[in-house]
């Protein structure tokens, strides 16, 4: 790898997470190496608790590694100062969350604009409306997020955190929430993002459908990464404990376990 | 003021208020009602000083020659002889001598009793009279009376109608302003009607000393000292500086506790509706940090709406204030408010200290909320 890749790549070298709980400690994430490329969509599966947020985190730097090192494009993420990672933040990764954590007062463009504003950029409000148009929801621009479906929140929060142009997005359960019509509009739009725009995207999640659209798959499972080397879907086995909840069945009272 | 910007954190402060209309609406509510509460305060302390010194303030006197150990007139008592008028005249220097009487009475009007703070002086004096006449005139003889406009309203008296003090039956004459103490109003009378009043003449209560040449009262000041015994004498200014401080004694207190108190309350429903939108709102804030707000962010937030609630109630206050006070005077005629714009500062900078010091408070709940909440 020369070092201009490494400048387009998240890496993480020997990265272990260890929390103090209850008297014990708990190994969230065990000597972890991964790297993940722009222009390439990444899927980190595994099940509730496996260290999927805690991977996120680090890459975010809201955590530290108890040791190791996590590395955003050549940055050194715990080398920054609180107000350089802020900023860094702002301006370089955006976030999508498996509930939308919309804000609930401020109307659709200002869900969008209060992040270029968090970067310092100029015409926030212009800068809400192109990302809007991009994810095709520039009409509901006024409205506010209660009154969206899910798959419309959704959009709404890709669009706000790709309105600094980061250059890595991650997506921490982008599909929980919606049933599979928009799950999978959701996922095109993210691949989209990755393949188009040259961004690096990294989604956690426990959701089988992303799997045909992801380039690179990792599994995590008890704290350990691994990079699965073909797709999962070819070996249902490694997926076997991992649940797909489809809303529609859901809401028939079934749920519907895929192996 | 063209390239005057609202800043983002104010912006989001207005829009996040938004979203709580109910609890805003009440929040503001009650700033409008505790700011409008120490106006009232602050404005009936200004408006019983004015009541009570413009009589003080409108005599201007040279000296104001009181019994020896009286200070004021607001809270003592001073009885002199005629003998002293006639022993002050004698001074060289002094020009003119105007005797005083104050007594307590009870004034019979329309069937019901009310006490007066009756004070005889000459009419042919300059000095000694009501500070200012709104309606009828001044006495000029025996038998007439001058009654202040809030009790003239109060018990339903006008310039024409007559009151019974003593058995007497004064006509009323004229209605006089800026004298009304709150507790009690002037009424003015004949120097001799005051002593019938009172049941004992050639006494007064103090004496009103003019003198021919000002500049000489140190040493005139002096002579009635050495040649006058028994006595105290006051320049004017500290004449009115013993009865301000008197009356502030007795009545400021009250009234700067009561408007404690009311801070406070204010404080307390401020900071307490602030911890609660943050509490409410812990999830928010998480995602606001993790999408990148700068350190400064959320406190400005907080504290963009301690302000905006605080000095919102404070402002709307000053709206409500000045027709409920006119309406208050109304039902009560002996409620003197008198409101400037120091009050109004006063009340706006009050209500800038209490957003402060809320948000202060509160940024202690700000400060337990962590980004990674956002992915619980």
């Amino acid at each position: 790898m020369n070092p201009s890749d490494q400048c387009q790549s998240v890496i993480l070298q020997s990265v272990s997470k260890a929390y103090r709980e209850d008297g014990g400690t708990v190994h969230a994430l065990d000597n972890a190496s991964a790297e993940f490329r722009r222009g390439r969509l990444a899927l980190m599966l595994g099940p509730s608790g496996s260290g999927k947020t805690t991977l996120l985190s680090l890459i975010a730097g809201f955590t530290e590694p108890t040791s190791g090192e996590v590395k955003v494009f050549d940055t050194e993420l715990a080398r920054l100062r609180p107000s350089q990672l802020q900023l860094f933040r702002a301006m370089r990764i955006g976030f999508v969350f498996q509930n939308f954590l919309l804000l609930d007062w401020l109307t659709v463009r200002d869900n969008v604009a209060i992040v270029a504003e968090f970067a310092r950029r100029d015409g926030a409000r212009t800068l809400a409306k192109d990302s809007l148009e991009r994810v095709g929801i520039l009409h509901l621009a006024d409205r506010f997020p209660s009154n969206l479906s899910q798959g419309e929140k959704q959009r709404v929060a890709i669009a706000r955190a790709c309105v600094n142009n980061p250059q890595l997005l991650l997506a921490d359960e982008p599909t929980a929430s919606l049933d599979s019509k928009q799950g999978f509009e959701i996922i095109k739009i993210l691949r989209s993002i990755a393949k188009e725009e040259n961004r690096c995207v990294i989604a956690a999640s426990h959701d089988l459908r992303l799997i045909e659209y992801a380039d690179d798959i990792f599994r995590i499972e008890d704290g350990e990464l691994k990079r699965e080397t073909r797709p999962p879907t070819a070996d249902h086995s490694s997926t076997k404990c991992l649940q797909v909840v489809d809303k529609k069945s859901s809401a028939a009272g079934q749920v519907v376990t895929r192996t | 003021m063209r390239n005057w910007r609202m800043t983002p954190a104010m912006k989001y402060s207005i829009m996040s208020l938004r979203k709580q209309p109910f609890r805003t609406a009440f929040t503001i509510g009650a700033g409008a009602l505790c700011s409008m509460l120490i106006l009232f305060l602050l404005s009936v302390y200004n408006g019983v000083e004015v009541g009570s010194m413009s009589y003080i303030r409108h005599n201007k006197a040279d000296f104001w020659v009181l019994q020896e150990g009286a200070m004021n007139i607001m809270r003592g008592s001073s009885i002199l002889l005629s003998a002293h008028g006639d022993a002050l005249k004698q001074i060289p220097g002094v020009s003119h001598v105007a005797p005083v009487l104050f007594v307590l009475a009870q004034a019979e009007a329309n069937g019901r009793s009310s006490t007066i703070y009756i004070v005889g002086f000459n009419p042919q004096d300059t000095l000694g009279g009501p500070p200012q006449i709104v309606s009828g005139r001044n006495i000029e003889k025996a038998g007439e009376i001058v009654l202040d406009k809030s009790f003239a309203l109060k018990e339903g008296i006008h310039a024409g109608d007559e009151v019974t003090i003593h058995r007497e039956t004064l006509k009323v004459v004229g209605i006089s302003a800026g004298t009304n103490m709150f507790v009690i109003q002037y009424a003015f009378t004949t120097l001799e009607q005051a002593r019938l009043t009172l049941g004992y003449p050639n006494i007064v209560s103090c004496y009103l000393v003019r003198l021919s040449n000002p500049q000489d009262r140190v040493s005139i000041g002096k002579r009635i000292r050495e040649d006058v015994p028994g006595i105290e004498i006051f320049e004017q200014d500290k004449f009115l500086d013993n009865n301000l401080r008197e009356m502030r004694a007795g009545f400021l207190p009250i009234l700067l506790i009561v408007s404690a108190i009311s801070a406070f309350v204010l404080a307390v429903i401020l900071t307490a509706i602030l911890i609660m939108n943050i509490s409410e709102s812990r999830k928010d804030f998480a995602v606001v940090m993790i999408l990148g707000s700068p350190p400064s962010f959320l406190p400005s937030l907080i504290t963009g709406q301690a302000m905006l609630l605080s000095l919102s109630g404070s402002i709307i206050s000053l709206f409500l204030f000045f027709p409920s006070a006119a309406f208050l005077e109304n039902v009560f005629p002996e409620l003197s408010t008198e409101t400037d714009l120091l009050h109004i500062l006063a009340v706006l900078s009050i209500a800038v200290v209490i957003g402060i010091l809320s948000s202060l408070i509160s940024f202690r709940k700000l400060k337990r909320i962590y980004p990674l909440e956002a992915f619980e």
